[in-house]
């Protein structure tokens, strides 16, 4: 190639141990392996082996950037950090992604990533400028609020430089802990901020480099971006509340296209922010239309003086929910601890879906948690939350167990009763006015792999939730946040529809299986590209177009043009998708590899956690059905030779029949 | 391209047809994507990186301030007077004050003269040539950077 576009060209890998530094060629690992995690995953195949742990030293946390970051291609500006979890449960290698300014500029500074090694002697921070990488020392920033050093980062590098970085949460090990980005973008699974913690990395910080990312066809991206391009709606500083249909410019996003009070609605309605503003703002560099994450500012603290000024939006806006029946300055209450929880570092999902509710839900079936906690559980006291948000952080009390997240809480305590009693009542945030009162939950709302997941079978019914929960079986964190089934899809219902009037039975039908299938792989691809989760799901989430491109939901098309006119390198669409199929198994062979996956394994994890709403045994056919749709033997879960060959996986077959993890009798994919 | 004289009255140049602004944020406000950045460059370098836009958007990410900078087209420039070489010209059509690639020799002083600090002028260091806002005068469509801003934040301003 004489000229390279697109791809920087070189990964930095930072021995954190000895402070050195070397490169690695991204060119070996690409098109192949499309770029960004899909990188990251053959890399973790070559360097890495079973037996680590997500605190050990030798466990590496890899961020890359895909082949679009850099350039102008629509959403680009996100980034995915790959390691070890140790929020999944048991750990096990797990990705979850970030926006920013950092992803681009990380480009520019000619970097497609960064492979963090071994463990710093004391708190550290990488700076990278146009001059290269160095580390420093960190001593005055450890223990601080995940945003406050962001910010005396920024004023000690100046305009244009930008950070991730760890909050107390990571510095202590919370296993649930993020690495953030300023207030605007966090890696809200896996625990990766713990991992940084660990390593004894308070952040990472880019000056403006100059490198530039060339683009193959630029004309050809204009053309994707605008043919994509969702109808433009101003953007003002919006003065109403967000739970006006009237002013908040993504209502529609939220409550679907027929306006039916559906799940959305039901995570992030219920918020009467007045009288402060709010701003939609980008989780990252490139996108196009927001999805209704809101920054305010000048909110004051009710427990501390002070102004405020964090995001909220999409379900995060549980905190604020936890008070909009209260009296006062309700907002203002919420907003607080959320903005705490974003100083502290940690990912919000546990807290406002996991451990507080359990905390809730525990207290009203009698269960005593009280004691552990020390304190009285009263989820509408703006002090309560301060006092529990602190314990977790810094592990005080009982807050050392809750630091190692809600699974590991209750499997201590005994799951039986800690996790699985039967709750019935008001929803912990929104209280009886919320559909009558009625909910009827597990205390511990866990999905699998001790993600706490709001939707594993308990807010969605069976068959509706059949295709995630394939989606989860093999995934090691909650996937519905990058591998989403297109719920409100016309297919979709059609398939409910089949199955609650009898004309197929659920549990082998073909549409789960292809369904599943189809969100694990598109998913897969966004983050290798980057992308934005939306483009499959753009008529789900209520964006409008002037001419529709395609649905999204059974077609990367896009994704394929976007790649190929960065590029230059033409990838039709199937041959796209059968690269994000090999990612995936890829994948699929770490999980086996490393952590014995099997899957007697995932059916144990699983079927648990559907709460008797499904047969058992019809289950099992399902999950066989599901394996060989994917070129994976029905019986063990793995990938068979000839698919791991049809996939140019050979050398991935190789190893794992070494390591007896190869099925003994090929079955034939479906 | 000719050296047009170098000893031009900067004054006495036809007005551009506006310059690149943000419209009232009660109206619409920046959404802090960078996209406007993103296309100017690369529409005009096939390429992107952080010496390559001619619009900055300048993120206030801890105080939650957005807002863009660029040329201002100014009706008298002085970076145009500076231009040692007369690299610095008038588009026919837009008026667009802009930077004639082949005769900028790269010595910045249009950096230097103009009245704003930081100046709106970006430095290629790989191709050592000051760039700076063209009002996009070779696309039919006008300025990539409104066309594409997602938020409709962006307008190009009379005089
Ligand atoms: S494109 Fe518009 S919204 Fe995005 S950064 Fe530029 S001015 Fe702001
Ligand atoms: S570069 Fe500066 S001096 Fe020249 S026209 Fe633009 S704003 Fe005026
Ligand atoms: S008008 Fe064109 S050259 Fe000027 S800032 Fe906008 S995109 Fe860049």
């Amino acid at each position: 190639m004489n000229e390279q576009f697109g791809w920087t060209g070189k990964i930095l890998r930072v021995n954190l141990t000895e402070g050195t530094f070397s490169t690695v060629d991204t060119m070996k690992y690409v098109p192949k392996y499309i770029g960004g995690m899909g990188v990251a995953h053959r890399i973790w195949w070559e360097e890495m082996k079973s037996g680590i742990k997500a605190f050990d030293p030798e466990n590496k946390l890899i961020f890359t950037v895909g082949v679009t970051g850099g350039t102008a291609a629509p959403s680009s500006g996100r980034g995915e950090f790959v390691s070890i979890s140790p929020y999944s449960y048991p750990e096990q290698y797990t990705n979850s992604s970030i926006g920013g300014a950092f992803p681009t500029q990380l480009k520019w500074l000619g970097y497609d990533g960064i492979i963090l090694e071994g463990k710093a002697p004391e708190p550290t921070y990488l700076l990278i400028t146009s001059e290269g990488p160095e580390l420093r020392s960190a001593q005055d920033l450890w223990g601080m609020g995940l945003v406050d050093a962001q910010e005396i980062l920024h004023k000690r590098h100046g305009e244009g430089s930008t950070s991730y970085g760890i909050g107390p949460a990571g510095e202590n090990l919370v296993r649930f802990a993020i690495i953030g980005c300023g207030i605007h973008s966090a890696t809200g699974q896996g625990g990766m901020g713990a991992v940084m913690g660990s390593k004894n990395l308070k952040a990472i910080t880019l000056t403006k480099g100059k490198h530039q990312v060339k683009v193959a066809d630029p004309e050809a991206l204009l053309k994707v971006t605008e043919d994509i391009f969702p109808k433009k709606i101003n953007h003002p500083w919006i003065k109403e509340n967000l739970a006006d249909k009237e002013h908040n410019p993504f209502w529609w996003s939220w409550v679907g296209p027929n306006e039916k009070p559906n799940f959305s609605i039901n995570w992030m309605g219920l918020v009467y922010n007045k009288p402060y503003a709010y701003l939609s703002h980008s989780c990252g560099l490139g996108c196009l239309h927001g999805c209704g994450f809101y920054e305010l500012r000048d909110v004051p603290a009710t427990t501390h003086p002070g102004l405020l000024h964090a995001m909220t939006g999409c379900n995060h806006t549980r905190y604020e929910q936890f008070f909009h029946a209260e009296e006062g300055d309700k907002f203002a209450k919420g907003f607080e601890i959320h903005e705490l929880a974003e100083q502290l570092g940690f990912g919000h999902f546990e807290i406002v879906y996991g451990i507080v509710p359990w905390l809730y839900y525990t207290k009203a079936v009698g269960i005593d948690t009280e004691s552990l906690v020390g304190m009285p559980t009263d989820v509408r006291s703006v002090e309560w939350w301060v006092k529990l948000l602190n314990m977790i952080a810094y592990r005080q009390g009982f807050g050392d167990q809750l630091a190692e997240g809600l699974r590991r809480t209750t499997e201590k305590l005994g799951a039986d009763v800690y996790a699985h009693t039967i709750y019935e009542g008001p929803e912990a945030a929104r209280g009886a006015a919320w559909q009558g009162g009625k909910m009827k939950l597990p205390v511990a709302v866990l999905g699998g792999w001790g993600y706490t997941a709001r939707s594993l079978g308990t807010e969605m019914p069976f068959p509706m939730n059949l295709p995630s929960m394939l989606n989860w079986m093999i995934d090691t964190r909650d996937p519905h946040h990058n591998k989403w089934p297109d719920w409100a899809h016309q297919d979709f219902q059609n398939f409910v529809m089949k199955a609650m009037t009898k004309q197929e039975d659920p549990y082998t039908a073909e549409f789960p299986l292809k369904w599943a299938k189809l969100s694990t792989v598109r998913g897969t691809i966004i983050d290798c590209l980057p992308e934005c989760f939306m483009f499959p799901l753009r008529n789900y989430m209520g964006w409008q177009f002037d001419e529709q491109v395609g649905e999204g939901t059974w077609t990367t098309a896009v994704e394929s043009r976007i790649f190929s006119s960065v590029t230059g390198q033409k990838m039709t669409e199937d041959e796209l998708f059968k690269a994000g199929e090999r990612v995936n198994t890829l994948f699929r062979a770490i999980q086996i590899r490393d952590y014995n996956r099997t899957a007697q394994m995932e059916f144990e994890e699983i079927i648990p956690r559907t709460y008797g709403t499904y047969d058992a045994e019809k289950f099992k056919v399902t999950t066989g059905n599901f394996y060989e749709y994917l070129g994976w033997d029905r019986e063990t879960g793995w990938p068979t030779r000839e698919h791991l060959e049809s996939l140019d996986l050979k050398d991935v077959a190789d190893e794992l029949e070494t390591l007896g993890k190869l099925p003994k009798t090929a079955s034939v994919p479906a | 391209m000719k050296v047009k004289d170098v000893t031009i009255d900067s004054r006495s140049v036809p007005k551009a047809k506006g310059y690149i602004g943000m419209v009232d944020p009660e109206i619409s406000a920046c959404q802090d994507c960078k996209v406007c950045e993103l296309y100017c460059a690369m529409i005009h370098e096939g390429a992107c990186g952080a010496e390559l836009n001619r619009i900055w958007e300048i993120s206030e990410t801890f105080t939650g301030d957005y807002y863009v900078r660029t040329c201002k087209q100014c009706i008298s420039p002085s970076c145009m007077a500076a231009c040692p070489v007369g690299a610095i010209q008038v588009d026919e059509v837009t008026g667009a004050r802009f930077i004639v690639e082949d005769l900028c020799t790269g010595c910045k002083l249009c950096i230097k003269a103009c009245p704003f600090d930081p100046a709106p002028i970006n430095f290629n260091s790989v191709k050592k040539k000051a760039i700076m806002c063209d009002l996009c005068k070779d696309r039919p469509e006008g300025p990539i950077c409104v066309q594409m801003c997602p938020t409709m934040c962006l307008e190009l301003k009379k005089y």
